[in-house]
């Protein structure tokens, strides 16, 4: 249930508001991916995947875009369990990993990853052409940056509001 | 038999990553090709409702700057309609010539706007029950916005001229050399005419509007400025960068130009290509 409201939220979030945000004239902030974050570590893989898809799918439909959210979000959610192992190690493998207990620079660490594979795609796809690589560059970096710090602004107001 | 089942449990999680990679793939190919882009897009009742349900809430901020424009224009509408009563000193029946036009005028309204992608889409707040089709010209009081391209009962989805797949007839103004509006893709203010042939003497600050040589544009519509342009010395051609009169990132109140005679010309057009 709360999945749902993230979902729908989330996608609310990115249309409505961030989509017209447009720093320094043409960096958008993608915060959606945040979902994959708010998943407990240990979801259910196929279902991930599935409700990954489902929810770049709606992103794009709303940007007219095809299918570059969908592509972008469904290769972050592959690789979550890998950058899961990777940022927090042990604690995610003998399944007690609480993301909300972890330091912030380990936080940090994962969604950065999470956000650097979702957008790379993300642009690679949108640009669709090597022409363009210091677009693409240009975009990846600034939207990155933003996307992270927003993700991050929204962790800890949540984590806040759960005490 | 077993064996295949113990794959496929195995491996669904990489299986059901491929086959949605594909499909999401495939999504992004079909949108990435003009001429069949029947993609899943904003022009339906959910999402278009919803973009509409913003506007209502966000045009409040715009309405200042929305006056701007419509007052700018309505001077220019006034000045040429002064010098047309000028040089017209016999007076004629306007509602002759009114009715023989051949271009159809609505108003819409943009109601979600991209231009930070590579390709961009506007979203019109009225559609098939307004009289829109695919095809039609859209304009702002400034200049070029873009061509429609799917209407559904409600809402209309444009291309916009900052869209890479979108090429319009332009010329410049003063010495009638033809050229293609193009886009790169990066800088949403700047848009490139080009091959305009070398006899054309270009000037930075010359004024480009539409060349009418469409069936969609009518002709002398505004676009821009000439800001600077370069002469490929192989080919023999002008590759213009052109400044927009047009804001493009803050669009509202627009036009939508419809040419009466299309039907009539394609069809036209039609019959001698199979007659051929």
């Amino acid at each position: 249930m709360q999945k749902i409201f993230a979902f729908i939220g989330l996608v609310l979030l990115q249309t409505l508001i961030l989509n017209e945000v447009y720093l320094f004239g043409f960096v958008i902030p993608y915060v959606y991916i945040m979902f994959l974050v708010l998943l407990p570590p240990h979801a259910n893989r196929v279902q991930t995947l599935i409700l990954s898809f489902i929810l770049g799918l709606s992103i794009d439909v709303f940007e007219s875009t095809g299918g570059i959210h969908a592509s972008a979000t469904l290769v972050a959610a592959y690789f979550r369990p890998q950058l899961l192992h990777l940022t927090f190690g042990l604690s995610y493998d003998y399944q007690t990993l609480s993301i909300k207990h972890e330091s912030f620079f380990k936080k940090m660490t994962y969604v950065a990853l999470l956000v650097f594979i979702h957008h790379s795609v993300l642009f690679a796809l949108e640009v669709f052409s090597f022409d363009l690589w210091r677009l693409f560059l240009e975009k990846l970096l600034l939207s990155s940056v933003f996307s992270i710090l927003l993700i991050m602004l929204m962790m800890s107001l949540i984590k806040k509001k759960l005490r | 038999m077993q064996q295949i089942f113990n794959f496929l449990i195995k491996y669904k999680a990489g299986l059901v990553f491929i086959g949605l990679l594909i499909l999401g793939l495939s999504l992004t190919v079909k949108a990435h090709d003009y001429q069949n882009s029947k993609i899943i897009s904003a022009a339906n009742g959910v999402t278009g409702n919803l973009f509409h349900m913003k506007t209502n809430v966000s045009d409040y901020f715009r309405l200042a700057s929305q006056n701007e424009v419509l007052l700018q224009e309505n001077k220019n509408l006034q000045e040429e309609l002064y010098q047309y009563r000028q040089q017209q000193l016999p007076k004629i029946d306007t509602s002759v010539v009114f009715n023989d036009t051949i271009f159809k005028v609505y108003t819409s309204k943009v109601i979600a706007n991209n231009y930070s992608h590579t390709d961009n889409y506007l979203l019109l707040n009225s559609g098939d029950k307004n009289g829109l089709e695919p095809g039609m010209a859209v304009l702002s009081s400034l200049g070029v916005v873009g061509i429609t391209e799917q209407v559904s009962a409600n809402f209309t989805r444009v291309i916009s001229i900052l869209n890479r797949n979108i090429s319009i007839n332009a010329k410049l103004k003063k010495s009638n050399h033809f050229g293609t509006l193009t886009w790169v893709g990066e800088d949403p203010y700047i848009v490139n005419l080009v091959d305009v042939p070398r006899s054309a003497k270009v000037n930075v600050g010359d004024t480009i509007t539409t060349g009418g040589k469409s069936f969609i544009f009518p002709g002398e519509v505004l676009i821009g400025t000439v800001e600077g342009f370069e002469l490929d010395l192989n080919r023999g051609y002008y590759d213009i960068q052109i400044k927009l009169f047009n804001d493009m990132t803050d669009l509202g109140e627009i036009y939508v130009v419809k040419r009466k005679d299309k039907e009539e010309a394609m069809e036209l057009l039609e019959n001698t290509e199979q007659s051929e």
